[in-house]
């Protein structure tokens, strides 16, 4: 009984305390900020086959034993052979620049005279060489001196900058994130060269040490907001991050609301979008997929496209959409509503036809639109996951074929075969995979209610879902804004309609209420 | 401490004060005051202002505290504790009886085999979840369903007009001023259970909008007034003083009869919805406060237990109630013979006494 509170409790407020996975500290962990040395940095990776210890000697006036650590696979070995190594053993190995080279200044003469890296830095600790070395840079140690030299030498095989499949557009840019998050910033900050723009690195998962990246406009983003975002990713503890979906579950709001309270894209001009409307982005190394937050829920309706098209267009589009939410959420539920307890609602011609139709049917029409959804389902799941070709066959099989043979045996009536096509087609007209997940979710607990309840079961689930919603935040900011609280400058001009750009004077109401838009009409 | 915006303050005064009172209002303001009981109803929601008004003036120099603890402050710390027990008692009623309604509209319009207890299960349920999630939310929620409520009071309205019969009202005032008068009496009762709802919400305001806020009341009014109004003119248009007096439920018989080209007929299901949302408002409003009366008496904090063993009360008190007749007269009753003398009488003696202790205190 106490989980169910607990659970109701949660489905209303915003629980204080973030979720975190704890994970027992690792024995590497303690060694992590512990001072450098050549001889630990070898003891720690030496059993692993594809680090690389490469041991050459710097004759200078005394000796120097250099050992150069990288990983193979990660790095550029030509840079290392020809711009490093070359120009240490043979360019200028007995030159006077390295005559006078101790054991004490070797790094500091390579460091300024014979490293030809623009990327290059000294360390002091152990953590840091570990990170270099297994991020793809490599460290140089000279002898046991407890400083190194990281050169940035990162290279490895990625995916071009394709066209996201989950996110195409008719019109707009063709490019999208790819799995490495310097590509992903620097595609952002190729639409956003502005010094205002800021992208905060840090490292999450104690193993996996996964490279996230926190970006935002600093003249946009509310402060508070930011420090949110960085207070929540700096409490997750856990093993590994290996797409953003392990954070953005531990940073949302509502754990156990199915409505998505994090926004994600694959898209770069999505993203700068977003920044640009004072949101915070969150990069994570390793997936194409970027967060967005704060979120509302008229956000998961809209599309990129909807502001490279023209504003009349977008108006018909966006109602599109928003029709298609509501047909995909309470389509059946009415239909059963309708043919189970409120048949007054219908004129007699109608009626006799919607009863001519499930003439010979032997389920309710509850358990008739069960087993259509059911099967939908199953269908939608089993086509996902398999090669196109065949994934299609399974769709038209099951559609045209199944559908067809179970209104011929009569299982199920003509008009529950429209209605559940109709639910289907209408739930892909929902942009985000996330929201459309959540009212397949919803649709099943309302269709119950309808058929057990009728329209005052419907009601009690609509309800209901409002005040779910209503109560829901992301990172402070009501989920349902701006209808909820009315922000009726923001509603009118970018919610269920878009006003063209030079008639968006302001930026969102959401996040900042008085700036002026520089592209709007004065 | 939760807040509510000004615009918010508007539309949860609209909605309270709208309420449920569109059902009953055409039947009992025709029984009273003819063929001219719009116009009864149009003065009688008049009375929320001086009202909220008073309440705004009195709470201006106790930030933070509702009219229950500056009954207190004024008056003592018992007859204080008496106004709130009296006060949880008829608000809490109140809310009891208007769920009872639900229940019976329910039963007797749309779903005549579901149980009546499964209704009011039903919707203590869902006043539950909005209570739980704040005042803060139960603005939103307000915010979100009166344009809707008051959509579907328009659109009913539109689609009976082919069915109005001008014959029914004229003549204008055949029987003079005082059955009008006699109206206003009869109804007053209704801006007063928004006014006891206004006396707990009160520290939930913001007050340093305090010009916003009684423009907001005084809008809230007028919208009021004039969509009930319309209403009860419709009512009597379309089925005549003497039926509409004889209708227990003249809007919904409204709904029953709109056929929407040969594609719906009777919108009376589907806008039952929309009467539900304005059920759970206003239901709402009288458990919320309802809760604040036994915070100030017991002193205890917001708690899902209480809040669970107030619903379950809600919810045990009013199955067993009769329905009809019998149920719309010990609304009308209570409303009559509790709410109104509670706040017609209350409000103005703290607001007499707030202001003789101002002044002794100047002078």
């Amino acid at each position: 009984m106490r989980s169910v509170f607990t659970m109701l409790k949660d489905l209303t407020q915003r629980p204080k305390e973030r979720r975190t996975r704890a994970t027992p500290p690792l024995p590497a962990e303690e060694e992590w900020s512990k001072p450098l040395s050549a001889r630990k940095v070898r003891s720690l990776l030496a059993k692993s086959s594809d680090i690389v210890f490469r041991e050459f000697t710097l004759r200078g006036k005394e000796e120097v034993t250099c050992l150069l650590v990288y990983v193979d696979g990660l790095t550029d070995k030509y840079i290392i052979d020809n711009y490093l190594l070359k120009i240490l053993m043979v360019d200028f190995n007995g030159e006077p620049q390295l005559s006078r080279v101790t054991v004490d200044n070797a790094l500091d003469t390579v460091f300024k005279f014979l490293a030809p890296a623009s990327e290059a830095k000294k360390i002091k600790e152990l953590g840091e060489a570990l990170d270099s070395i297994l991020g793809g840079d490599a460290v140089l140690f000279f002898g046991e001196y407890p400083e190194a030299m990281v050169i940035g030498v990162r290279n490895w095989p990625n995916r071009g900058v394709w066209e996201p499949d989950t996110e195409s557009v008719v019109r707009g840019p063709r490019e999208g994130f790819t799995e490495t998050l310097r590509t992903n910033t620097t595609l952002l900050r190729r639409k956003i060269k502005h010094p205002a723009l800021r992208l905060i690195s840090l490292k999450i998962g104690e193993l996996t040490r996964t490279d996230v990246v926190v970006a935002y406009i600093e003249t946009l983003a509310k402060p508070d907001v930011v420090s949110e975002v960085l207070k929540r990713l700096s409490r997750i503890k856990i093993d590994g991050v290996l797409e953003s979906a392990y954070i953005e579950e531990m940073i949302e709001d509502y754990p156990y609301s199915p409505f998505p309270q994090i926004a994600y894209t694959e898209r770069p001009d999505v993203l700068a979008a977003d920044l640009l409307e004072g949101k915070v982005g969150i990069i994570v190394d390793g997936t194409p997929i970027a967060l967005t937050v704060p979120v509302v829920l008229a956000q998961f309706l809209q599309v990129s496209e909807d502001y490279y098209e023209r504003a009349m267009i977008v108006i018909l589009l966006r109602f599109i959409r928003y029709l298609g939410v509501a047909i995909a959420l309470l389509a059946p539920s009415i239909y059963i509503a309708v043919t189970t307890f409120h048949q007054e609602i219908l004129p007699s011609n109608l009626a006799l036809s919607i009863a001519a139709g499930r003439e010979g049917v032997p389920f309710s029409a509850l358990s008739e639109a069960m087993i259509m959804t059911l099967a939908l389902e199953i269908l939608m799941e089993a086509g996902l996951r398999l090669p196109k070709p065949i994934g299609q066959t399974i769709g038209i099989v099951g559609a045209l074929v199944l559908g067809d043979a179970a209104v011929k045996a009569s299982l199920v009536s003509p008009l529950m075969v429209i209605i559940i096509g109709l639910t289907a087609i209408s739930g892909y007209a929902i942009p985000s995979y996330d929201l459309g997940i959540a009212v397949r979710l919803i649709r099943l607990p309302m269709m119950i209610l309808a058929g057990t309840m009728g329209f005052f079961g419907l009601g009690l689930g609509v309800y209901a879902l409002l005040i779910h919603l209503l109560s829901l935040r992301s990172f402070g900011y009501p989920y349902m804004s701006p209808l909820a609280p009315l922000r009726l400058r923001a509603l009118l001009q970018d919610t269920f309609v878009r006003t063209p750009w030079w008639g968006m004077k302001h930026r969102p109401h959401l996040l900042d209420a008085d700036r002026q838009k520089p592209g709007g009409k004065r | 401490m939760e807040r509510i915006s000004a615009h918010q303050f508007t539309m949860v005064c609209a909605a309270v004060l709208l309420g449920t009172t569109f059902i009953p209002i055409g039947q009992t303001s025709v029984q009273v005051a003819g063929r001219d009981a719009y116009m009864s109803v149009v003065l009688v929601y008049g009375l929320a202002v001086p009202w909220g008004l008073m309440i705004l003036s009195i709470t201006r120099n106790h930030p933070g505290q509702n009219l229950l603890e500056v009954s207190a402050a004024l008056l003592g710390k018992w007859p204080g504790k008496f106004l709130a027990l009296l006060y949880t008692g008829v608000v809490g009623y109140l809310g009891i009886l208007l769920l009872a309604r639900v229940g019976d509209t329910f039963r007797r319009s749309i779903l005549p085999l579901v149980p009546t207890a499964v209704i009011i299960g039903g919707m203590i349920l869902l006043v539950l979840m909005l209570a739980w999630s704040g005042v803060e939310n139960f603005a939103r929620f307000a915010e979100s369903v009166f344009p809707l409520v008051v959509l579907g009071l328009v659109f009913t309205m539109v689609f009976s007009v082919p069915r109005f019969e001008p014959d029914e009202y004229l003549p204008i005032l055949e029987n003079g001023v005082m059955p009008v008068v006699w109206g206003i009496a009869k109804l007053s009762s209704y801006p007063m259970e928004f006014i006891l709802f206004l006396a707990g919400a009160i520290t939930f305001v913001p007050r340093e909008e305090e010009g916003r806020l009684k423009k907001g009341l005084w809008r809230a009014s007028i919208f009021v007034a004039f969509i009930q109004g319309a209403l009860t003119l419709t009512e009597v248009m379309v089925f005549g003083p003497e039926e509409t007096t004889r209708l227990n439920y003249g809007l919904l018989s409204l709904g029953k009869m709109v056929e929407i080209s040969r594609t719906v007929s009777g919108i009376e299901s589907l806008f039952m919805l929309t009467w539900m949302g304005a059920d759970v408002i206003k239901i709402c409003a009288l458990f919320l406060a309802a809760f604040w009366g036994i915070q100030h008496v017991t002193g205890w904090k917001k708690n899902l237990w209480l809040y669970f063993g107030l619903a379950l009360l809600f919810m045990v008190v009013a199955v067993p109630k009769p329905g009809g007749t019998a149920l719309a007269l010990q609304i009308q009753r209570f409303a009559e013979w509790a709410v109104l003398p509670l706040a017609g009488c209350w409000i103005p003696l703290l607001f007499f006494l707030h202001a003789w202790k101002r002044r002794r205190r100047r002078g």
